[in-house]
Formats: C-alpha cells, structure tokens, sequence
C-alpha cells in the first residue's frame, strides 16, 4: 500500500545482500541476528516471494515482528531504500494471510473496547481525559489530540499542557472519548482497522470545527500528517496540524512567552516520528533554549540519527523485552551526556525511557517542562 | 555432517544445554539468512533460486568457555563450525559448504577495557566496528580501521581476514593493530597470545591465527593498539593525465616517507565509471585523493610536501573541497545501487606487489581479463588504495554485464576469469589477496601460491585441527568429518 510493487521489489533486491546498516538497526544490536538486521529480513522476504520459505512457518512472522522500524537504517542507507516500510509491508501480508502473531490479531479488538493498545493490565481512557474535560471549550479552534500514551501511559503530559492552555486563557477541544489514530495498527500491518480508526478520526475532526489540531505524541503526529491521506482519511481543507513542541515554539515566539531560565543541565531525546519522519528537530531545542541556560547537551545519536527508545514498530505489544533493552541503551547514551533532565516530546517516549532510569537523569516530556515554568 | 534427525536432535540438545534453547536456532528462516556473505558466487546461486549450502544449526555463545564446549561437542559428532562475525567478506569464507555449526560471534561483543594510557582497548571479537569506533571515540581514541564495510563488520571478522580500512596507508592493516589474541582452538583448548606484539620470543602465535579465516579456531577476544583522534584531518585531490604517473607519484610520497593516512589511485576507467556517478565530479583521466592527519603544524608540512611532489609530476590540484567530498561519502559507493551487483558478474580480484612491479601487474590482469574474456564483453578497472613503504595494493574489478543466465556456466565462467586473474598476479610479484581474504573463493589456489612452504600451514592445520571441523574448504584445507 505505501510501497510500488516496483518499490517493493527494489526494495528487497537493494537490502538482501547489502550488510551496511546492521549498525542502525537497534533490534539487530539487541538480538545480534543477522535474519533481524534489514539483510537478513530483506532475503527472507526475497525467499517468500519465490517460495523458498513458507510464510506459515511461525519463525518468519517471529523475524518480521522483530523491528522497530523506526526509519534509522535508511537515514544511514546511500540508496534511501525504504526498508522499513518493507516490513510494514510484509507484516500486512501475514495479517492478511491470518498468520500475524496472536498479540497482533487481538489489538485491533482492544483497540476498539478500550480505546488504546496498551495492554489490559493499564487502565486505558481514562482519568485524566475525564478530568481535563472539564476545561474545554465547545467549538474552540484548538484541538488537543492527547493519543493513547498520554491517556494512560503517561497522563502527566495531557495534565500539563491542560494547565498550560489554562494558565493562558487558551480556549481548547478535546475529542472525548478519543480515538486511537490507528498509528500501531499501521505499524503492526493491520492496514483495514488502521484505516478505520483514521477515518472514524477525521471525522470527528472535522465535526469538532476546530482549525487546529496539537498532538501530544509523535507517532499521533506522524500519522495524522503522513498516513491519514494514504488511508482515505480526509481531514478538513486548511486544518492545521502541529506537534506540541512546534506550538510551543510558535507561541513562545508569537505570543512572546517569557521564562526565568532553569540552569539545569539537559539533553534531549528525538523521538523518531519527529527526528525522521516529519523532520521536527528544531522546534523542541528552540523551546528548550527558551527556557534553560545552557543548550542541551546533544545525545550520541541525534536528530535525523537519533535511535529509537523502543516505542517504535508495536514492539511493544510483541517482544517487550527487546523493547526495554533498547530503552536502557537509550537511557544510557542520555545519562553519558552528564544531564540532570533527560527532556523528550512525546509520552510514549517518556514513559519508557521514565522505566528504564534507574538513576542518572530524570526522565520529562517537554510539555511538562514547559508547565513547570509557567 | 548429522546424517539423521534423531541425531540432530541429540546434538541440538548438547547445544542448547551449552548457551540456552534462545541461542540455538534450527528454523528456516535463520539457516537461510546465514547461507551466504558478500561473495558473488553463493549470492547469485540465491538469486538463480538454487538450493543454498545452509548451515544445520545457527548457534549464539557469548563466552570463550561455551564456544569450548561447542567445539568439544562438534569434535565427537565430526561436525563443521564456522566463525561468523559480520558477514560482509566477499571471498565465500563464511558460506557453510559442509552445512554444520554456524558460530555466530555477535554476543560477544563487550569491551572488556581501554587503556588510555597505552592506547589499548580489549573487547570481545563480536563487537561491531562501527560501536566500537563509536565508543572508542567519547574517549578520544580511535582503532582508524574504516573499511567500507564497517558497519556491517565485526572486529574478529577485522582480524580473521587481515582487513584493511580507507586510512590503511599511515595506520596499518588490521594484522598490524592487533597487540594480543585469546584463541579457542579447534580441540577447545582456550590459549592467549604474549600480551605484547614484539619481543625475541621465537614465532608468532598471535600472528598465526590472524589471518586464518576460523580455520584454526575462534580469536574470542583481542587487545588492539589504538591512536588519539587527530587533531586536524585534511584531504586534498589531484588529477594525473595518465595512470603511470598517478602512480609515480604515490611511489614518490611514500618512499620519501611521507605519512599520509590515505592515498587513493582511480585508473581511468574507474575515474569515469564511479567518481562522476557517486561524487557528482567531472574529471578525466587518473584522480587521487590524498589524506594527511596529526598535529596542525605536521599536517601543514606534509601537505606542502605531497602537493609538490603531484605538482611536479604535473598532477592538477583540484583543491580541498572533492577529497572532502569523498571521504565524507567514501562508503557510499558500496551501496546499492552504488555499488556494482547483480545481475552484472563482477569480481574483486584484488592484489599487492612492490613499486617496481605494480604498472606490469595492473596491465598483465588488464589484459587477462579484457582479452581472455573478449566473447564475454569484460571489463576491468582498479585503484590503487593501500600503499605500502615498499610497493601498494591494486583494488580491481572485473564486470560483465550479460553473464550466462544458467547458475552452473555462470559460477564456472567467474571461477574461471578469478583465476586468471589471479595467477596473472601471482606471475607478477603479486599475492592472491591483499586484504578481502580467500575463503574458497581463492583457498584452491593456496598450495599454489606458497609452493612448497604450504606444508607448513598445512601441518599446522593438521595439528591442531585433525577432524578438520574448523570452516572447511576454506584458505585451501579441506573436511575430515
């Protein structure tokens, strides 16, 4: 769907012998697999295609579902092949084939009865969506799309642009209940709910009137942005659509927002919808700057090159434990900085990179930096 | 080789009970993944969807005492075991020809320490070049192996085939890096090398498994001499009208004993057929960037120094901002579609000689090549890449674009074309390889070249692998199972 079968074939033939971003691949440094570098995905696929492998065989659902496919091995790749997109691909052949992976198979049913994807055991809705309703506005030209990890992953980051938006007198909406976007779905290859759960999104966009949508995580972002078109999810014409830190920044410049600046030491986590997929690298560190002495103290990895914390790819529904390896790395490059704050933007990002601290570095979203000093 | 499942069976226990159920694999998917490395040969027989040599087990250690036990147990069941790093050779040396263990070292891969003091760093074998460089780097050190692979390579893998990098010309070879070496050997025994590189200690154990293409056992763990991160780099690039003085001028620097960390020939052909295409630059006839790296104050001097030397030789100064360029983009001619694959027969049929005899060696392979394979429409271009204080490597390559359809003509034509090539080599002062290794791609080729000092690798071999279980039918040893 997002790839040509002429791309999709360029695809597989560029990275099925071609060893030059293992490197960039965070599960293929986790697992140390060759079949889960881009190498080893891309020739089995190549193997699929000419029925050399079976594609019932469990092992090949078990490789395409081992990917965070956080877009890092392109940035890296001279050819720009889209491997990532790849493996979206190939997961939507198992889907449809019904051999994606039990996990997968019941999200779109949770989905759908919970209005998130995490799993039972969070309270998924929730609470903080109740209570920030209770500031909104009928009709407002803002509308804060909070996402799934900020409604009960992380809720913090909703409680804290809520009072943000209070602080300023900013009238605001909010979708309620809110649907998910359908973001995991489309990681995870389950392309009809995806499409579903965007499609039932933009229409509750469009009939809320409002002129601008913020969204609170970056994968919403990303998809509201990049995937809604592709999945026949129309959006009202001239909607604006901003992640956070993009608002933040347009206000603290337009609106000539002022802070006492904090002299914490700090560094800054890109979470991958922003550092590849929508380019947002300056707007976080311009809103940072407007508020701490020092710039940040660069991650190793950063903006177009930044790895993925683990939240990327549904990983987290299928192999938790490579997920949280790939947040402790992550957590440890943020800590040989030499930062106090570890400062991202986006909730599910803060969520995980807040369980893998064990110390070093406290773990916030830039919204709440932002709330703390207003 | 297991000849039945009930065996398999029984040897997948002992395996999993050595590094865990998670790090043994026997499914499909895996086996196929490790089937080939870079080599043309077992790449093409995948895309011609001929039945690969699969390894039977793909099997994870993470320590030198489990791949003890791996290679005790292979030993009682005549079992072949092949050393995997990266996978990135292009000689076949990790392709499972007799099926077997698949040993791949990539848990291995923990930096044990870094002495900054003496510039070492000791790691595991399985680590990434790329992490290792990164890592290296936030403390201000350096290994200075860039090979075009390095992201895809192990350090083992740097070793076990006498690597090279891009800066090879100031910093060494990988061989000339490695300061000590933990060895699994073939039986399981577990030995180090002396701690330091050079004494009067009689031979060299270390220097004996480099080199050695896992045929002598595993290196497990190496201490490697590192340098600081120069303080200034510069690159610089020159036109030459022709190859001959290219070359000249290269023989020139580096025998007035210059230090430049890269100085890299493209003969005319290669200059047209990548430098354009990959650089964005138009230029004819022979282009050379130089490197210079140290202090301000050397780099300024030996800049001048080398500057003069192509100046002299009528060499055209094309400025700082193209060798910039290339270093900056130096790995991107080996990507696809970069780099040159199939369905396109191509071959790295690399060699080094002495100044003397490098023109004469370049021109005979030219010739073996483009004439001996005229029906075949081939074609052939080299740079000159590693330079030596005595002589320099050739990196060349041979191209058809139409090779046969059928899989089994079109491995005997490349076999046929390599080793014409590479006796063309050999008949001038050259080797069969400078630093892709030889697998066996070139490993039928090794009695040959050494003549009769190969009875001196060979008893070795024998020695310490009698069942001959280490990679066989690689580096010219073949399978006693």
């Amino acid at each position: 769907m997002f790839l040509t079968d002429e791309e999709r074939k360029l695809t597989i033939q560029g990275c099925r012998f071609c060893p030059m971003c293992f490197h960039a691949d965070t599960v293929a440094g986790i697992t140390c697999r060759e079949t889960c570098s881009p190498r080893g995905r891309a020739l089995g696929l190549f193997a699929l295609e000419h029925g050399v492998l079976k594609w019932d065989d469990p092992a090949v659902a078990d490789v395409l579902y081992k990917s965070f496919t956080d877009g890092l091995p392109q940035e890296w790749c001279a050819g720009h092949y889209d491997h990532d997109e790849l493996i979206i691909d190939a997961r939507h052949r198992l889907v449809e084939k019904g051999l994606a992976p039990e996990e997968v198979k019941r999200v779109a049913s949770r989905i759908l009865e919970t209005g998130s994807p995490y799993s039972d055991t969070v309270k998924a809705d929730g609470d903080v969506l109740k209570e920030s309703i209770t500031s909104t506005t009928s009709g407002a030209d803002l509308l804060v799309f909070s996402g799934c990890a900020a409604r009960s992953l992380y809720p913090s980051s909703l409680r804290s642009f809520v009072k943000i938006l209070k602080a300023k007198g900013i009238p605001f909406q909010l979708l309620n209940p809110e649907p998910c976007c359908g973001m995991p779905l489309y990681q995870l290859g389950d392309f009809t709910h995806a499409a579903q759960q965007a499609k039932d999104v933009s229409q509750r966009i469009a009939a809320s009137g409002a002129r601008e949508v913020v969204c609170l995580d970056a994968d919403c972002f990303r998809m509201l942005t990049t995937r809604f078109a592709r999945f026949g999810a129309q959006l009202p014409d001239g909607l604006r659509i901003s992640h956070v830190c993009e608002w933040l920044s347009r206000m603290i410049v337009e609106e000539k927002w002022t802070f006492e600046k904090r002299s914490e030491r700090i560094t800054y986590h890109d979470p991958c919808s922003l550092a590849r997929f929508t380019r947002v690298h300056e707007p976080p560190r311009a809103v940072l700057a407007s508020l701490f002495a020092q710039k940040p103290l660069e991650m190793f990895g950063n903006c177009g090159k930044a790895f993925c914390c683990g939240e990327g790819g549904g990983m987290f529904l299928t192999n938790p434990e490579i997920v949280r390896e790939a947040a402790r790395r992550r957590f440890e490059q943020a800590r040989n900085t030499g930062a106090e704050l570890l400062v991202t933007s986006s909730p599910a990002c803060a969520a995980l990179l807040s369980e893998a601290r064990t110390d070093g570095p406290v773990v916030r979203d830039l919204v709440e930096i932002v709330e703390e000093s207003i | 080789m297991a000849s039945n499942d009930f065996l398999m069976d029984l040897i997948r226990t002992e395996l999993m009970d050595i590094v865990g159920s998670e790090d043994v694999s026997v499914s499909e998917i895996d086996r196929y993944a490790y089937s080939t490395d870079v080599c043309w040969i077992p790449r093409m027989w995948l895309d011609r969807l001929q039945r690969p040599c699969l390894p039977d087990f793909v099997v994870h250690p993470e320590s030198a005492e489990e791949v003890s036990k791996i290679l005790k147990a292979a030993n009682r069941f005549r079992l072949p075991v092949i050393p995997y790093g990266g996978g990135t050779g292009t000689q076949g040396g990790t392709v499972p020809l007799f099926g077997g263990i698949m040993l791949d070292l990539k848990k291995m891969n923990k930096i044990i320490r870094i002495d900054e003091k003496s510039l070492t760093v000791a790691a595991q074998t399985g680590i990434n070049g790329q992490v290792l460089e990164w890592e290296l780097n936030r403390h201000g050190l350096t290994l200075a192996h860039y090979p075009a692979s390095e992201y895809g390579t192990t350090l083992g893998g740097y070793i076990a085939a006498r690597g090279s990098g891009t800066l090879s010309t100031k910093y060494g070879k990988a061989e000339d890096m490695v300061m000590s070496l933990e060895v699994v050997l073939p039986q399981g025994d577990i030995i180090r090398s002396l701690p330091i590189p050079n004494h009067s200690c009689g031979p060299d154990v270390r220097q004996h498994f480099v080199g050695s293409e896992g045929t002598m056992g595993v290196i497990t763990e190496v201490t490697m001499r590192l340098d600081p991160i120069p303080e200034e780099r510069r690159f610089r690039s020159y036109l030459f009208g022709d190859l001959a003085t290219g070359l000249e001028a290269g023989r020139r620097i580096m025998t007035q004993r210059y230090r430049p960390c890269t100085i890299r020939l493209y003969d005319p052909p290669s200059t047209q057929k990548f430098i354009k295409r990959v650089l964005g630059i138009e230029v004819e006839g022979s282009f050379m960037v130089t490197g210079v790296d140290g202090s301000k104050a050397l780099v300024d001097l030996e800049e001048a120094g080398i500057r003069e030397i192509c100046e002299l030789l009528g060499g055209r100064d094309l400025g700082s901002q193209a060798g910039e360029t290339w270093w900056k983009q130096r790995y991107d001619f080996y990507y696809p579609p970069f780099v040159p694959d199939l369905p396109e027969l191509i071959g790295t049929i690399e060699s080094t000689t002495t100044y003397d005899k490098i023109l004469p060696l370049y021109e005979a392979k030219k010739k073996a090549i483009e004439d001996g394979y005229k029906e075949w429409g081939a074609t052939y271009t080299g740079h000159f890449s590693h330079w030596f204080p005595w002589g320099v490597m050739v990196y060349d390559r041979f191209y058809i674009k139409r090779p046969p359809q059928d899989a089994h003509e079109a491995m005997q034509l490349h076999n046929m074309i390599w080793a014409d090539a590479a006796r063309a080599s050999l008949a001038n002062g050259g080797v069969l390889n400078d630093h892709h290794g030889i697998g066996f791609k070139l490993g039928w080729l090794m009695p040959e070249q050494y003549g009769s000092a190969w009875q001196i690798l060979a008893g070795i071999k024998k020695m310490l692998d009698p069942n001959g279980i280490m990679n066989p039918g690689k580096l010219g040893f073949s399978f006693q199972g």
